[in-house]
């Protein structure tokens, strides 16, 4: 909005911070760090796992086990997907998955084999505290990259979930800030947190082989000014191992955790949507991303996750690190919070950015940040809009939230498309100020979902005409071949007919010529 | 009022107005753009608003001959079945003509739909391969066919000339990557 | 539906549109103090008689629509609408004239476009210009308690006007009174009559003769409400700055007015316009950068029709006037920062 649009200005310790535009201050709440001892609680894998064969983009693809085969942990179940246990397929079959509305998906169904997947675990632990190989594990990724990375199955875990190694790719193109985002802005997630209180050491090293890996000319790692205990873990962590890493300290507005916030926080640079950091030479990793990382160069694929269980109604709120494929239902149980089940109103994710669970039977993902158990409660119904522009007071997208919501009731794609709806990151902060109570973020999600369905839709209307076009011009071609050889059947029976007439007609001449040539005799 | 003021109101009323209405125009210019066959271009629209199902139910063997037929010999435009009154209503818009009830002499609209071949029953014939306008059937002489879902148009064109009637149309289920956030009440 | 956006959990309590609605009201106790003070108690009985027939009458339209009447009561608006009117009237118009301007901006200014959100003018300055035009003389009697008495009225100056406004006409039921000498009683009135018969204008007497008539008191009253909406954030700057802004400029710069620069902006509407009428955010141009340009619009055309204009005070056709450019004012700022 150029020149009246207000940043907020803010002046933290260390390097100039730029902030971005709108975003609000939320209650800080975090139950799963408070309320409980340890950070993280390690979870044993439970019974059954569930992996769903999904890839970033959600499409279905094609298993490479097959049913009843022992997998071992780290095995490849499928392209990208890899096993998070030891043990037997005992099916490969639709399941639910975590999404907003119930909806299945095909899935590899592992039994855990618990003796040899404790062994497998004990192992890892092993590895892990053998320090003195780290030197050459980190040497021997930096050479072959791409063994580690293809092994391994990296994903963000920041919530996109998008494949590390195609992030990576585009940093390598030469970048030169490298970003570090450990700012987990929504309140009740406090994954990021716990795993820098407890893992710094191997955070750092993570982040360090990112530095040495891209050659950046500036690695920052942000923040948010909320974690104090995670802040001085960080910064001992960083110096200890001498990274070359520039801890920085944000201040908590949600959503600063997002990409594009968060850019803007510590370069001061806006990137439209339809750029990516990487054309700015700026590359943003989660934490847990370098944490995943350092794992992976150590040889331990990535197949677990930290999980925050929160939210007001959990009678027993801890951070859990569990396997990819724990169902919801089994880490409740296993927590001690079974009762929930019935009880609460379930949630996979942030109170902003997450979504209400219909049934706990569902595996969670890399994208899992955190199961929140909140009270039932209704809704209050939306009132007329009264123009009031708080939403694009405090949009980071600096969109027109009011006006958006208008086109996206009225399917007027178009129009949506013009207004930037693309650049609508869906954080929820318009929702969270709007007097109305209009549910402007839902309709936002709608209004993509339903434009992305139109243009797939499209694309098939394209690709079914040209099939067409091509199915008509090859029955022409074939008739037109079939035409063209019966003509040319034909014009050989004549050819062949033809000499003999001519032969005829010569005879016939030459029988003529001598008959006149005897009348003169 | 003094004339002075009736003057001055009216001048500055022009003043503004003028003013808007040159900013106005400046910031919503667009290109000019060229025209060159005004019919090719109008049957490339048409056909761009017909559902591509090439189910030859509007009695043309495909979509394009349909919006040659309606932009050349003045067809109605309530022939396409698949379109229903969406595509109807954007075919009125598009050529300024009325809208139309769907002609139901073509056909019924109908869900969306794709076709499947029970794998089992299937006897190779290639008949169905032949009949796919979209070709979206895989299969070899004498072994299994199988449907591309994602091609299939669904225009049932495949029914009819299957000896063993081993092909059903289903309505395709909901994935994770056709799933859409619902609409807010409003 | 499940719930996409779990407000509950994030510490972050929105107003809703009625807490705003009260806020406002609110905000216009210190003015309605100073103006039943210092200019006339009357203005009570204005607002209680607007107000309730507002309701009445804004239940009675939602319901014929179809609707639940008490719903859109509730919000509030309707009643900070009926307020805002009963402010802009003059004191001792009678009520079955008020009642034609409530209806007027029920119905004509709010309803007939589909209740609360959708109505494009404000609904209260609607009121008022149609009564402004149906009925010049009664809307242009201004006076205070003081002057009142000290025409010579028998009765208790309060009591006489009670029965005056509940007449069918005012002016024949006090038909003691010099009226042309009433009608100019506003500072401003007075100061553009005297202008316009090119009589010498002495500031020192036209502000002395604002301070006296109250006037100055009930526009502090109401900027001190405005100062309260702004530090509650239940309005921004930007509309208030440049309404009082762009007013305040054109008058130093052309004003062939004599009364002082402050005290032109403290008698008259400007500061109850200013900082309740147009700010009212759903007639208001929606980002803060369009919200500058309607704003200087409403300052310049106040100016504009104070100037030069048949009426003394010109706010009411300045909002309406720039209600009418909104969608305009919108449009190119959309296409602005698309260009941006
Ligand atoms: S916050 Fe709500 S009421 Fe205010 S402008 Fe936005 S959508 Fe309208
Ligand atoms: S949800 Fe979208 S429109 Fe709303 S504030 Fe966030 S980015 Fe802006
Ligand atoms: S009826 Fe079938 S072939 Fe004809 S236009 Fe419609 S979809 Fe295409």
């Amino acid at each position: 909005m150029g020149m009246f649009g207000k940043e907020k200005k803010a002046c933290m310790q260390g390097p100039l911070l730029f902030g971005f535009h709108g975003g609000l201050q939320l209650q800080p709440n975090k139950r799963a760090l408070q309320n409980s001892t340890d950070p993280i609680t390690e979870l044993e894998a439970p019974h059954e796992l569930v992996i769903p064969l999904l890839d970033y983009n959600k499409n279905s693809i094609a298993p490479q086990v097959e049913l009843n085969q022992h997998v071992n942990r780290g095995q490849l179940l499928a392209a990208g997907i890899i096993a998070p246990a030891t043990g037997q397929v005992m099916a490969i079959e639709p399941r639910h998955i975590i999404h907003p509305e119930t909806i299945k998906a095909n899935a590899v169904v592992l039994e855990v084999d618990k003796a040899s997947d404790n062994q497998s675990v004990h192992m890892a632990n092993q590895a892990n505290h053998d320090s003195t190989a780290w030197d050459t594990q980190l040497s021997a990724f930096l050479n072959m990259p791409d063994n580690v990375l293809q092994q391994s199955a990296l994903y963000g875990l920041g919530g996109a979930g998008f494949p590390t190694a195609s992030k990576l790719d585009a940093a390598l193109g030469g970048i030169q800030t490298l970003i570090i985002n450990a700012a987990e802005c929504e309140p009740e997630i406090a994954c990021d947190e716990a795993l820098m209180q407890t893992e710094a050491t191997h955070i750092a090293r993570g982040i360090d082989a990112l530095v040495q890996l891209t050659q950046c000319r500036h690695c920052l790692l942000a923040i948010e000014d909320s974690m104090p205990a995670a802040i001085d873990a960080m910064s001992a962590a960083l110096k200890s191992i001498n990274a070359q890493v520039k801890l920085t300290v944000i201040p908590t507005i949600y959503p600063t955790g997002a990409e594009s916030s968060l850019i803007q926080t510590l370069t001061g640079r806006f990137i439209p949507h339809n750029e990516k950091p990487s054309d700015h030479g700026i590359v943003c990793f989660n934490v847990a991303t370098a944490y995943a990382l350092y794992q992976a160069i150590g040889g331990k694929a990535l197949d677990s996750r930290v999980v925050s269980l929160g939210g007001s109604a959990m009678p027993n709120p801890l951070n859990v690190r569990v396997r990819f494929g724990s169902s919801v239902e089994a880490i409740l149980l296993a927590t001690g919070n079974a009762s929930v089940i019935n009880t609460a109103r379930l949630r996979a994710g942030g109170p902003l950015s997450g979504f209400d669970l219909d049934t706990p039977q569902v595996p969670i993902t890399a994208q899992t940040n955190a199961l929140l158990a909140e009270p039932c409660i209704t809704e209050t119904p939306a009132q007329p809009c009264i123009r009031c522009g708080e939403c694009s007071d405090v949009c980071p997208a600096k969109l027109l939230p009011q006006q958006l919501h208008w086109y996206a009731m009225s399917d007027d794609h178009e129009k949506c498309q013009q207004l930037n709806l693309d650049a609508c990151i869906e954080c929820g902060c318009c929702d969270l100020v709007c007097p109305a109570s209009i549910k402007l973020t839902q309709s936002f999600r709608y209004a993509k979902s339903k434009a992305k369905h139109i243009a797939q839709h499209q694309q098939k209307t394209l690709d079914a005409e040209q099939r067409f076009a091509l199915h008509e011009a090859r029955v022409a071609k074939r008739k037109q071949e079939k035409a063209h050889a019966i003509e040319q059947r034909k014009q050989s029976l004549k050819a062949r007919s033809k000499p003999q007439s001519d032969q005829i007609k010569a005879a016939l001449e030459r029988a003529k010529l001598s008959a006149k040539s005897k009348k003169p005799r | 009022m003094s004339t002075f003021g009736v003057i001055a109101v009216v001048a500055l009323t022009i003043i503004v107005l003028i003013a808007m209405g040159a900013l106005l125009s400046y910031l919503s210019r667009t290109g000019s753009e060229k025209h060159a066959d005004p019919d090719a271009e109008l049957i490339e629209a048409v056909n761009a608003v017909l559902p591509q199902t090439q189910c030859a139910q509007c009695g043309y063997p495909g979509c394009r001959p349909y919006a040659q037929a309606i932009i050349k010999n003045d067809e109605p435009i309530n022939r396409c079945p698949p379109g229903g009154e969406q595509t109807i209503e954007q075919l009125s818009t598009l050529l300024g003509t009325p809208v139309l009830a769907l002609d139901t002499s073509c056909g019924q609209q109908k869900p969306e739909q794709v076709a499947v071949i029970k794998e089992d029953i299937c006897i190779g014939c290639t008949l169905c391969i032949v009949a796919c306008p979209v070709d979206a059937i895989v299969g070899a002489a004498k072994l299994m066919h199988t449907v591309i879902a994602d091609e299939c148009t669904g225009c049932e064109l495949c029914i009819p000339p299957c000896p063993v009637d081993c092909i059903d149309l289903i309505q395709p289920e909901q994935t994770a990557a056709s799933w859409q956030w619902p609409k807010p009440a409003s | 539906m499940n719930i996409i956006v779990d407000k509950h959990a994030t510490g972050v309590k929105a107003r809703s549109t009625q807490t705003i609605m009260l806020l406002v009201l609110l905000a216009l106790a210190p003015g309605i103090l100073s103006y039943t003070v210092f200019i006339s108690p009357l203005v009570i009985f204005n607002i209680i008689f607007a107000v309730c027939s507002a309701i009445a009458l804004e239940w009675f339209a939602v319901h014929l629509r179809g609707d639940n009447g008490l719903n859109s009561i509730k919000d509030g608006s309707i009643a900070l609408a009926a307020a805002l009117l009963a402010l802009c009237v003059p004191p001792a118009l009678p009520f079955w004239q008020l009642f034609i301007g409530v209806l007027i901006m029920v119905m004509l200014g709010k309803q007939v476009f589909g209740g609360i959100g959708h109505n494009p003018f404000n609904p209260a300055m609607v009121g008022y210009a149609a009564l402004l035009v149906s009925f010049p003389q009664s809307m242009t009697f201004w006076f205070t308690a003081a002057e009142w008495s000290a025409m010579g009225m028998q009765k208790p100056p309060l009591l006489s006007l009670l029965n005056a406004k509940l007449s069918l006409d005012i002016i024949a039921s006090t038909p003691n009174i010099q009226w042309d000498g009433l009608t100019q009683a506003t500072p401003l009135e007075h100061a553009r009559s005297l202008r316009l018969q090119s009589l010498p204008q002495s500031s020192t007497e036209l502000n002395q003769r604002a301070f006296g008539s109250g006037w100055i008191q009930t526009s502090l009253g109401f900027l001190l409400g405005g100062v309260f909406l702004l530090y509650k954030k239940v309005i921004r700057w930007h509309i208030p700055v440049s309404v009082i802004g762009s007013f305040a400029l054109l008058s130093l710069l052309f004003s062939t007015n004599s009364l002082s620069l402050p005290w032109s902006l403290l008698t008259g509407a400007m500061m109850l316009g200013a900082f309740f009428i147009a700010t009212d955010p759903v007639s208001a141009a929606s980002s803060r950068r369009a919200q500058l340009v309607f704003g200087t619009g409403i300052g310049a055309l106040t100016f504009v029709i104070r100037e030069f204009g048949g009426y003394p005070e010109g706010f009411a056709f300045a909002v309406l006037l720039m209600n009418l450019s909104v969608p305009l004012i919108d449009h190119i700022d959309l296409l602005m920062s698309q260009r941006a």
